[in-house]
């Protein structure tokens, strides 16, 4: 996305402190954000969590924006960070919480063959949440949101070779998870 | 699954939806806790209360270290059945509601582990047995409390069946399961109703 006159009307605006500058940014990448986020934690209410503690990691830190990157590669740095730091235990505890929830559902969806989509679906999400929080965040952003691994390694503040070497590995396990059928553990 | 599968699957991944309201709302409520001032008490209120909290402090070490030391046969030898004395636990907790994190005993002794706010939930108390080896410690927490065990920082958890869950990244032990996780490992956990 190129940055428009708007955007850049927005960005100086902000770093001035005007927050409602700062809410039309926010309108513009809301939906992108929350996306990242959903992805990251497979849980609506903490999507919502982290993405309101992007945008005002954002705010905080527009000064240090240069503009030389997007600035939604530079949102999705923030975001990132957000999703590999904030509230680990409480999303693996959510997590583990609702794989046990989900033990006896999940079986019976199996068994009685309901819809087979949706259910491959909450598998994959399953175990895309299920991978090591880096690794996660490797694929979400390399195969979901399309990044190049140069970009996503920009991203995630590691080199190249340790994002490709992180999707391949997440790779692997998702492949293997997803052979075996029944739930994801 | 195939990998061009796999990539296409998730690609595709559906994200729920939220209302034409929910995203005309959100940059609204970022913005107002943008401009929500930093609630901060003045510091010189703070004292009374940092010298109270002290002295609550000081009282319930002195209260746990009397139990510890009065407990019959402690003299000679750890004696593993004293935080399961519900008295004595009660009264530990009654004395800081929602603030006990941890009542930690080891072959050094006994210690109390607060948050400086209340605001640990009131849930049963778990105890906890874990040896590593031949060192043993008890403690007892509550679901959500961490604990470090065999250098890994663990978070436990407890169902409403009873179950007790030990949850770290690379560690993770249920109550369900057998007590041995390694030669080295050993633990024990039931909720102390």
């Amino acid at each position: 996305m190129v940055a428009s006159d708007d955007e850049k009307g927005w960005i100086e605006e902000s770093r001035k402190g005007n927050a409602e500058a700062f809410a039309a940014l926010i309108a513009q990448y809301q939906k992108m954000i929350h996306a990242l986020t959903y992805r990251m934690t497979g849980s609506m209410s903490d999507a919502e969590d982290l993405a309101q503690e992007t945008f005002i990691r954002a705010f905080r830190q527009i000064g240090a924006f240069e503009g030389k990157a997007k600035f939604s590669s530079w949102l999705y740095r923030i975001a990132v960070n957000a999703c590999l730091n904030w509230r680990q235990r409480e999303s693996r505890r959510a997590e583990i919480h609702s794989q046990w929830a989900k033990t006896n559902l999940t079986e019976d969806r199996s068994s009685k063959s309901v819809a087979g989509d949706e259910a491959l679906n909450d598998r994959l999400q399953q175990a895309l949440i299920r991978l090591p929080a880096k690794q996660r965040a490797a694929v979400v952003l390399t195969v979901c949101e399309g990044f190049s691994h140069a970009e996503a390694a920009r991203a995630l503040s590691c080199t190249e070779a340790t994002v490709s070497w992180r999707v391949f590995a997440a790779r692997g396990k998702l492949r293997r998870w997803l052979s075996t059928p029944g739930r994801v553990q | 699954m195939k990998e061009l599968d796999l990539e296409k699957r998730l690609r595709s991944l559906p994200i729920p939806e939220r209302s034409d309201e929910y995203w005309e709302m959100f940059p609204r409520r970022v913005v107002s806790r943008l401009r929500a001032p930093s609630v901060e008490r003045p510091a010189r209120s703070r004292w009374p209360f940092r010298l109270a909290w002290g002295f609550g402090v000081a009282l319930a070490g002195c209260l746990i270290a009397y139990a510890f030391v009065s407990w019959p046969g402690s003299n000679d030898q750890t004696d593993w059945s004293l935080l399961q004395n519900h008295k004595m636990l009660r009264e530990v907790l009654s004395m800081f509601p929602n603030q006990v994190r941890a009542i930690e005993q080891d072959q050094n002794g006994v210690q109390l582990v607060l948050s400086d706010k209340p605001d640990v939930p009131t849930s049963t108390p778990l105890w906890i047995r874990i040896c590593q080896g031949s060192q043993c410690r008890v403690v007892v927490t509550f679901s959500g409390q961490q604990l470090q065990i065999a250098e890994e920082k663990v978070e436990v958890l407890a169902d409403a069946q009873g179950q007790i869950m030990l949850l770290g990244d690379r560690l993770f032990w249920s109550s369900a399961g057998p007590d041995r996780m390694s030669d080295h490992l050993r633990i024990q956990a039931r909720p102390l109703s």
